[in-house]
Parts: structure tokens; C-alpha cells; sequence
């Protein structure tokens, strides 16, 4: 097994105790080891293992008794239990499973069954953890994109609905707020659109590079008062990997404008030269100076990362108050 | 002044507010029906017998394709707006192919959508400039190669376009890790690559897996 087992063993006689530690340590699983129903219960609360063996005869509590208490635990009742009994009796086969056991080994045990028992045991048991985070994760995601798809519907019948007063409102600075509030809903359709890409990774695969940066434009017009310009070679095509740097790049750039550049122009320019593929983002804004190590203020350290993964240069001019240009430059073999 | 008798068909109570309100204030356009999903815009056409429909795409019961579908064919008189939150290849050609004469986004203004409305009214086609786009981009594409994968290997493929990896793909599908190991070497050897991730490029690519 390639992650060893976290085991807990319980049983009164600790020469059976000190036979189980070494056969399962031996396959390199680590064996927590007591000698009672009681101390059995304090470990496995205190630390969570993956898998108990439990010796049924003993003298405080026996072991079916153990396994009920550790059944009304929420924390633990998931925990598979392997009994090991000496008795070996239908009737006690039966208790067994019907305590909460998965398994029952009589002894004396063939070391090979006990191994075998045990390392199924764990892997069903990591599988269904596995399988148990994944539905919750899927179930998340369901939620969110339903969310998603609900706050869409409203904004897009806002839009809608504001536009169809501003046919008939005759007062001027109603009209005004209108189309304050008709801009405001499609800005945050153009955001929703943006949220969509998180929410989907497969959106990202799935959709054109020049759509996304439409989507970012959206956005930067929607967010900030700038005038967007938007220069976009539709034909462009990049392999997955490097098409994500290219957006990572892209929305990490425009970030930066809308929190420290206080812009009121910006561009986004995406265009084939020279065999190149060229990402141009650029502003009139504040821009700094790039002599001085602000390069984790503006996540420039993080575009340049992201830049030499798929081996494209990356530049940034700026100067204060001259604005910024952003320029990645990707080689494209033929 | 014509008339223009428009239905809609939508699933969110909310577009039908707003839909219903502008077609309200525009004098040479009226509503003459609303219907919840893909059965009940069939019947209620029948009924109604409207110039036009703004047809959603995902519904309950049946969707809009769907019912697209079957309204063209049964009243081929009725013209269909297609009004869809979604710009991907399979929903523009789908819903094309199923008889509508026109696509629009759910960002369009009322502008947009009475231009179409009118335009389809006269037997005119109104694409979205997006979904003209996807339209473009799709049928640039050269026709689809076959990997020959077997369907095990499709549902591996399915899963790793979803971003699982192995462990997570072996619990999905209760088999074992290196079970799926083998899947995926098998995929990356049928579709001619060298990794993970230039299988799912190829896989969205060439619409390998199907979406959900």
C-alpha cells in the first residue's frame, strides 16, 4: 500500500497485541496498541484511525459492546471494525456484525489473511472518504451554479425591465437613473460572466480566448469609469495551458488598474506578429516605478511565474503618472 | 400597423415579468401567451397559435431544443426565437438545427430583441454577434477524428475533463487506482498524446464527452 495504515488495536492479551503490531508494522502501517475497551475508546477519540481491531472477550467491557459506543459516535461511528475472537460460533459471527463489525478473524490468525483483511479494509475505507468529499464538493458546486444561473435570470429582467420604463418615462432625471440602473445590471452580467470561469473549469478550456477578454473588458467597463478599448484577433487559438496563462495574466493586469491606476483609459490587445503571439494590456492611469520592489504589490511576481511556465516573455513598462503596459509574448512553432 | 403575436417560454418566473413588460409597452408587439417549460410552450402554441415565440433553452419537463423541435414541425408557420443564457457550440447548432430562426443572448436590450422579433415575424435570421462567433469558430473546425475509446475509457475521459484525478476518478467509478491508471495511459495512447492535459484539450476540442 503506497500511504500506510493508521491502526488501532484492542485486545486485553498483550501477547496477541504485540503479534498483531508486528505483523502490521512490518507492512510498514503504524499500530496504536491498548489493552482495554475504555482506553480503546479514549484513543480512537482523541485521535481518529482508520481501522480497529477489536478483541472481543475482555474483562471491563467486551469488544461488541465497544463497538456499539464507538456506532453512536459521530465522529467515529464510520471507523470499519475487525473483530478477533478465539470464539468462532455462528451465533457470535452474527453479534459481531450486528454490533457495527466489518470483519471477523478467528484466532490463531494466519498472518496472511490478517494483512490481506486489514489492507482491503483500509483502501474500501479511503475510497469512501474519497468518494464522500467529492459528492460534497460536487453538491457545492451544483449549488453555486444554480446560484449563478438564478442572480443571471434577475439581472438580465432587470436590464429589461429598466429599459422598458425609460420608453415611457417622460421626467428627465428619472430617465438618468434608469440608465444608471439598466448600465449597472449588465455590468454585473459581464462580472456573473467572469464568476462563470471560477465556477466551471471546464469554462475555461471550453471558451475562445477572445471571448474571455471580451468577458474582462465587459467587466472593466462595468467596474470602472474607463474608456475600454478592445483590439481582439478572434481567429486566435492557444493550446489550454497556455491560453489560461494568458487570462490569469490578462485579469491580474486589469486588477491591478482597478484597484491602483485610477485610469480613464484602458486597452486590452490581443494580436499574432511576427509568429508571436502578443497579450497587450495597457492604461493612462497612475503607474509606478518600477525601479523600486513593489513587484508582490502588483502580483508581478505571480504573471511572471505564470509567463515562464509555458516559456513566454513577459514586460512591464511603467513610469509614474505615465501609465502601464503589460506585454506577453508567446512563441508559436510551426 | 401589424401586430406582432408573441409567446414566451421560459422557466424563470422573473424573465417572464420583464419579457411580458416590454412586450407590453411596445405598440406593434403583443403578448398573447406564457408558458413554464419545453410541453407547455408546444401545447399552448397549438392553442394560442402565435407569430412568434422567445424560446429559453433549459427547462424542466422539456427543454427548448426540444420543443423548438416540435413547434417548427407541427406549426411551421411559427417562427422561434432562441433567448438563452448559453453561447456554447452544442446550444447554437442544436437549436439551429431544430428549426429556430434565431439566437439571442440574455444580455440583449429590448432593441435587439423587437428588431428580432420583427425580423423573424418577416421570415429574417438574427444571430447574436457572440453566438455568430461560435457558430464561425465551429465550422472552421475540421470534421471530428475517431479515437475508437471504448466506453469505459470515455467515462475515464469524462472525468478528467472535470478536473478529477485518478484517486478521485477511482472512487467516482469503484474501480482501483491502477485500474484507472491503465485507462488513462490507454486514452493518452489512443488520442496521441503525451499528457493529461492535452487529452482534455482534445477531448473538449472534438466534443469527446458529452457535458453533465
Amino acid at each position: 500500500m503506497d500511504v500506510p495504515g493508521n491502526i488501532l488495536a484492542i485486545d486485553d492479551n498483550p501477547a496477541n497485541l504485540q503479534m498483531l503490531v508486528s505483523i502490521l508494522n512490518e507492512r510498514g502501517h503504524k499500530v496504536r496498541a491498548v489493552t482495554s475497551g475504555h482506553m480503546g475508546l479514549m484513543a480512537a477519540r482523541t485521535a481518529p484511525p482508520e481501522l480497529i481491531l477489536m478483541d472481543i472477550n475482555m474483562p471491563d467491557v467486551n469488544g461488541y459492546e465497544v463497538c456499539r459506543i464507538l456506532k453512536t459516535d459521530e465522529q467515529l461511528r464510520q471507523i470499519p471494525v475487525i473483530f478477533i475472537s478465539a470464539l468462532d460460533e455462528t451465533l457470535d459471527k452474527v453479534e459481531a456484525f450486528h454490533s457495527g463489525g466489518i470483519d471477523y478473524i478467528t484466532k490463531p490468525f494466519d498472518t496472511e489473511e490478517v494483512i490481506v483483511r486489514v489492507e482491503n479494509h483500509l483502501n474500501l475505507y479511503r475510497l469512501y472518504l474519497q468518494s464522500q468529499e467529492l459528492a460534497k464538493m460536487e453538491e457545492r458546486q451544483r449549488i453555486a451554479r444554480d446560484l449563478h444561473d438564478a442572480v443571471n435570470q434577475t439581472l438580465f429582467s432587470a436590464s429589461v425591465m429598466a429599459e422598458t420604463l425609460l420608453i415611457t418615462c417622460p421626467d428627465e432625471s428619472t430617465r438618468n437613473g434608469l440608465r444608471r440602473i439598466h448600465q449597472l445590471t449588465q455590468g454585473a452580467l459581464a462580472e456573473m460572466r467572469t464568476l462563470l470561469i471560477e465556477l466551471r473549469p471546464e469554462a475555461l478550456v471550453k471558451t475562445a480566448l477572445g471571448d474571455l477578454l471580451h468577458h474582462l473588458a465587459d467587466m472593466m467597463t462595468a467596474r470602472s469609469k474607463a474608456d475600454v478599448h478592445v483590439q481582439i484577433d478572434q481567429s486566435i487559438s492557444l493550446d489550454p495551458d497556455v491560453k489560461t496563462v494568458f487570462y490569469r495574466v490578462a485579469q491580474e493586469a486589469l486588477n491591478n488598474i482597478l484597484k491602483h491606476a485610477r485610469a480613464t483609459r484602458v486597452g486590452i490587445e490581443l494580436g499574432d506578429q511576427n509568429g508571436e503571439v502578443v497579450l497587450r494590456v495597457w492604461d493612462n492611469g497612475s503607474g509606478f516605478n518600477p525601479n523600486q520592489s513593489l513587484s508582490d504589490h502588483f502580483g508581478i511576481g505571480i504573471m511572471v511565474e505564470r509567463a515562464g511556465l509555458i516559456g513566454a516573455s513577459f514586460t512591464i513598462h511603467s513610469a509614474e503618472n505615465q501609465g502601464t503596459d503589460v506585454i506577453l509574448a508567446y512563441k508559436i512553432e510551426d | 400597423m401589424a401586430v406582432i403575436r408573441v409567446m414566451v417560454a421560459d422557466d424563470h418566473e422573473v424573465v417572464r415579468e420583464g419579457i411580458s413588460g416590454f412586450l407590453n409597452a411596445i405598440d406593434d408587439l403583443e403578448l398573447v401567451g406564457e408558458a413554464r417549460d419545453g410541453q407547455e410552450a408546444v401545447s399552448l402554441c397549438g392553442q394560442v397559435q402565435p407569430d412568434v415565440i422567445l424560446m429559453d433553452i433549459v427547462m424542466p419537463n422539456m427543454d427548448g431544443i426540444e420543443a423548438t423541435q416540435q413547434i417548427t414541425e407541427k406549426y411551421p408557420h411559427v417562427k422561434v426565437i432562441i433567448l438563452t443564457s448559453f453561447n456554447d457550440e452544442d446550444n447554437v447548432q442544436h437549436g439551429l438545427q431544430a428549426g429556430a430562426i434565431s439566437y439571442l443572448l440574455k444580455n440583449a436590450s429590448i432593441h435587439e430583441m423587437s428588431s428580432a422579433i420583427r425580423a423573424a415575424y418577416a421570415g429574417k435570421s438574427v444571430l447574436a454577434p457572440e453566438a455568430a462567433q461560435t457558430l464561425i469558430r465551429s465550422r472552421i473546425r475540421p470534421a471530428e477524428p475517431n479515437y475508437n475509446l471504448k466506453e469505459r475509457e470515455l467515462e475515464v475521459l469524462a472525468l478528467m475533463v472535470k478536473g478529477l484525478n485518478n484517486p478521485q476518478i477511482a472512487a467516482r467509478l469503484y474501480l482501483n487506482r491502477s485500474t484507472v491508471k491503465f485507462h488513462v495511459s490507454t486514452i493518452l495512447s489512443k488520442l496521441g498524446v503525451e499528457s493529461r492535459t492535452e487529452a482534455v484539450a482534445l477531448a473538449v476540442k472534438h466534443g469527446l464527452v458529452s457535458d453533465e
